[in-house]
C-alpha cells in the first residue's frame, strides 16, 4: 500500500509541478483554465489509449515506438514552452495592465492557447501511461486490491497537493518580480525536458551520445533522493548526464532566451531575465 | 544481452558487457506486473509491460559498474558491469 503510494505521488506528482507553474505563468491569460483542463482530459485519453496499445498491440508501443513517443511528445512540449514564454514576453506586462483596467479590449494577436492545452495533454499523457499500466496489473490481482487503490488514491491526491502549494507560491510572487520568476522557471522546466528528449532518442539509437557521463555529482546530489528529483522534474537535474543531454539542454536554453530577447526588445516590452 | 524479470528479481543481477561498444539489451518480463526498467547511470528509463519484451541501446560505456533499478519496484535492482575490452571510450 505505501509502495503504491509512494508510486502514484511520484507519477503525480511530475505532472501536477509542470501544470502548476503553466497555471501559475498564465495567470492573466484569460480563459485559461478551460485549455488546461481540456488538456489534462485529452491527456488522460491519450495514456488510456497508449496504454491499452502497450498490453494488447504488436510492440509498437513498447521499447523503440515508446521512447520515440515519449521524444516526441518531450519535444512537443518543449515547443510549447518556448512559444509561451517568448509570446509572455511580447505581451505579459500588457496583458496584465490591461486586465486591471475594467472593460479594456484585450488584443494581444494570436493567443497561445494551443500550448496551454498541449503541454497539460504532454506531461499527463507521459506519466499517465505508467500510471494505468501500474493500476491496471493492480486491479487484476485480486489480491490487496482494495488497500494498493486506497494507497494509489492517496500517493496521487498527495502529488496535487504539492502541485498546488507550488501553484499558490507562484501566486504571492510581487507583481514585478513574477515574469522574471516565471520565465525562468518554464526556460529551465523547457530544457530540462528537451535533455529527457535527447535521452529517449539515444536510448533506440537515432542520436549518439557524445560520451555517456560526462560529469558524476551523484555523490554530491543522488538522483534517486526526493530533492534530485524534485531539481530532475523542475530544472532537468541528471547526475551524470551525456553529452547529448547537455547539448540539447544548453540549446534549447539558449534558443529559448535569445528568442526571448529579440521578441520582447521588438515589442518594447522586454522582460528582463536578470 | 537478455536480462529477464522472473519472480521479482532481475535475472542475472549483475550483467557482464565488453566496454567501448554499443549493446542492444533486451528486456523481457515474465512477471504479471509491469515494470519500468530504469538507471540514472545508464540514463535510461522504459516501460516492459506484463510478459513483454523491450529492447534498447546502452553504452559504449567506460569500465565500471551502473546500478539499475525498477522504477514501479525499487526493491528490485541489479547492475550493468562494463569490463575492459582494451578499447577506450571517452
Amino acid at each position: 500500500m505505501i509502495a503504491t503510494a509512494v508510486i502514484l505521488f511520484r507519477e503525480v506528482l511530475e505532472a501536477a509541478l509542470v501544470i502548476s507553474i503553466l497555471l501559475g505563468a498564465s495567470r492573466d491569460i484569460p480563459g485559461r483554465s478551460r485549455w488546461v483542463a481540456g488538456g489534462i482530459g485529452l491527456g488522460l485519453l491519450g495514456a488510456l489509449i497508449v496504454a491499452a496499445l502497450a498490453t494488447r498491440a504488436a510492440s509498437f508501443f513498447t521499447g523503440d515506438g515508446q521512447a520515440m513517443l515519449n521524444a516526441v511528445v518531450l519535444l512537443c512540449a518543449v515547443a510549447m514552452l518556448t512559444w509561451h514564454n517568448v509570446w509572455m514576453s511580447a505581451h505579459g506586462r500588457q496583458l496584465a495592465h490591461e486586465i486591471k483596467s475594467a472593460g479594456a479590449e484585450i488584443n494581444t494577436g494570436q493567443r497561445p492557447a494551443t500550448a496551454l492545452l498541449l503541454i497539460p495533454f504532454a506531461a499527463v499523457m507521459r506519466e499517465g501511461t505508467e500510471t494505468i499500466l501500474f493500476l491496471w496489473a493492480i486491479a487484476a490481482d485480486g489480491e490487496h486490491r482494495f488497500s494498493m487503490m486506497l494507497g494509489g488514491l492517496a500517493g496521487a491526491t498527495g502529488g496535487i497537493l504539492v502541485g498546488m502549494l507550488l501553484y499558490r507560491g507562484l501566486l504571492r510572487i510581487p507583481g514585478r518580480y513574477f515574469f522574471t520568476v516565471t520565465s525562468w522557471l518554464i526556460l529551465l522546466l523547457a530544457s530540462g525536458l528537451a535533455a529527457q528528449a535527447a535521452g529517449f532518442l539515444n536510448q533506440v539509437g537515432v542520436l549518439p551520445a557524445w560520451g555517456n557521463g560526462i560529469w558524476n555529482t551523484s555523490a554530491m546530489l543522488n538522483q534517486s533522493s526526493l530533492p534530485g528529483q524534485l531539481l530532475h522534474i523542475l530544472i532537468g537535474y541528471i547526475a551524470r548526464p551525456s553529452g547529448i543531454e547537455i547539448t540539447f539542454y544548453l540549446g534549447t536554453l539558449m534558443t529559448t532566451w535569445l528568442l526571448m530577447q529579440t521578441v520582447g526588445r521588438a515589442s518594447g516590452k522586454a522582460v528582463s531575465l536578470v | 544481452m537478455t536480462l529477464v524479470i522472473h519472480d521479482g528479481q532481475f535475472q542475472p543481477d549483475k550483467l557482464m558487457v565488453p566496454s567501448g561498444v554499443k549493446i542492444k539489451l533486451m528486456v523481457k518480463n515474465q512477471d504479471d506486473l509491469p515494470a519500468e526498467f530504469e538507471s540514472y547511470e545508464l540514463s535510461r528509463e522504459v516501460i516492459v509491460p506484463a510478459h513483454k519484451d523491450v529492447s534498447l541501446y546502452i553504452g559504449p560505456l567506460d569500465p565500471g559498474s551502473y546500478p539499475y533499478f525498477n522504477d514501479l519496484n525499487h526493491a528490485m535492482t541489479g547492475s550493468v558491469v562494463v569490463e575492459q575490452s582494451g578499447k577506450k571510450v571517452n
